[in-house]
């Protein structure tokens, strides 16, 4: 039996949080390079030029890639016979509350939602997803989303012989009708299969994987699709045209209920915070 | 980059158009979800606003808390279309334009032109970048809102587009469609 301290990986927690607020990911930064080679518009080249001396001009001095440091989501992946000792929630919580003050973060969530709204002071609680994997090996990751794109976000249950036509459809009505207010170029995290909020979660998860080719050939070409079709959108960069809309679509996929086709879409801006390591 | 100051004249207001891109001078007030929501029920009420905003570019945005030696954290503009049902509120009391990013909704064309006008817009997540470009900030009003409280942001060239101008005119809408392509149909 392997026992993780719930002491420890708080601190891991906290230098995770510190490190994708300022620190865009190398996978991100390239898909953005790339993006800059293909596109078509002179403004959509200038604003991607933009997005990228932000990157650097963040992690130079240590300043938040956006003035939405998000919602932060901590992803806790225990491997076989891996159990925690302590208070794992206490340590994440805490964790994210002196990531935000140590880095001068926005404090962004609100306590009450229908009520007063009062905000919590220090970016808590952070939402926290624990899972036991079939694997020997334990992740721990933290996601920061911004609420722009987090609006953006949409579920739809499609009856089965809506097909892959059918995702297809609810991905491009969603995009057309909010996509341009999410900050494009947009990265699209899709959750198929499950259950109602098995989908959603897997399409936040989707985000969490690296950007770059999926190894399995199907999903690699539909996820492939997913960015062409939103690139005919023409957005552009920072949604003041051009042909870049989408750096990158990932596909997560459960087996469902045979009379269901749960599919979730969670959109992120094109700074897409997020770090996965090995525990 | 063309220089606008704040506050144009109404000319200088005029004759921007839908599509233009500059560099603003000046102060602005942020203004977004609460402060609206709370700035209409003040207004409903017939209580007077402990700010004014005849005159004033309205920024809907929230900044992160400059670190110590910096004017200003990082900063930038949030969903515009999200403000769209305050948007008679805001022009109504005077604001004689909004800046924040992505589409407006097609009904606030009108009201543009109705109250003469505009709406700029800048580029989101750029947070870091876009704070060098702001000279000053200072909280003026409701500070119980925390991040979302009243605050006076002084742009030093700014960089903007006009995305409609004071004559309902929407840039945005129709740049997407000079992008727009349908290779798959679905589109």
């Amino acid at each position: 039996m392997r026992i993780l301290s719930a002491k420890s990986l708080g601190k891991t927690i906290e230098s995770l949080c510190i490190e994708i607020s300022s620190i865009l990911g190398e996978d991100v930064l390239r898909a953005l390079e790339e993006a800059l080679e293909a596109e078509k518009s002179s403004r959509g080249k200038s604003v991607l030029r933009m997005i990228i001396e932000n990157a650097k001009v963040a992690k130079e001095l240590g300043l938040p890639i956006c003035q939405d440091t998000g919602f932060f989501t901590v992803f806790l992946d225990l491997g076989i016979d891996t159990c925690v000792d302590g208070d794992f929630l206490e340590e994440a919580k805490t964790a994210v509350s002196r990531a935000t003050r140590m880095c001068a973060l926005r404090s962004s969530l609100v306590r009450d939602p229908l009520g007063e709204r009062k905000n919590t002071g220090d970016n808590t609680p952070p939402l926290v997803v624990i899972s036991k994997g079939s694997e020997r090996e334990s992740r721990l990751g933290v996601m920061a989303k911004g609420g722009g794109s987090e609006m953006a976000c949409r579920i739809s249950m499609l009856p089965p012989g809506a097909g892959w036509d059918g995702v297809l459809c609810f991905v491009m009505e969603t995009l057309k009708r909010v996509g341009a207010q999410a900050c494009p170029p947009l990265v699209l995290g899709l959750g198929v299969g499950g259950s109602f909020e098995r989908a959603a979660l897997l399409s936040k998860r989707a985000l969490l994987t690296p950007l770059g080719k999926n190894v399995d050939e199907e999903l690699s070409k539909r996820e492939q699709e997913l960015v062409e079709l939103a690139n005919e959108l023409g957005f552009g960069p920072g949604a003041l045209g051009g042909t870049a809309s989408c750096i990158g679509a990932r596909i997560l996929s459960e087996p469902c209920h045979m009379a269901t086709l749960p599919v979730a879409l969670n959109i992120s801006c094109h700074a897409l915070r997020r770090k996965l390591v090995s525990i | 980059m063309r220089e606008l100051k704040i506050p144009p004249s109404r000319l200088e207001l005029e004759t921007l158009k839908a599509g233009d891109e500059l560099v603003l001078s000046g102060p602005s007030i942020t203004l977004r979800d609460a402060a609206l929501r709370r700035a209409g029920e003040f207004v409903s009420q017939r209580i007077k606003l402990p700010f004014s905003v005849s005159g004033e570019v309205i920024f809907h945005a929230s900044p992160t808390p400059p670190k110590i030696d910096r004017a200003c954290g990082a900063i930038g503009p949030t969903t515009a279309a999200r403000m769209d049902s305050f948007l008679p509120l805001i022009f109504e009391l005077g604001a004689f334009a909004t800046l924040g990013k992505g589409p407006r909704g097609h009904e606030s064309l009108e009201l543009h032109r109705k109250f003469r006008a505009v709406y700029f817009v800048t580029i989101g997540g750029i947070g870091a970048l876009l704070g060098q470009r702001v000279s000053g900030i200072e909280t003026i009003a409701w500070e119980d809102l925390g991040p979302e409280a009243v605050k006076r942001v002084f742009f030093e060239e700014f960089p903007v587009v006009v995305a409609i101008d004071s004559h309902g005119n929407d840039h945005l809408e129709e740049i997407y469609d000079a992008y727009r392509t349908s290779g798959s149909g679905i589109s």
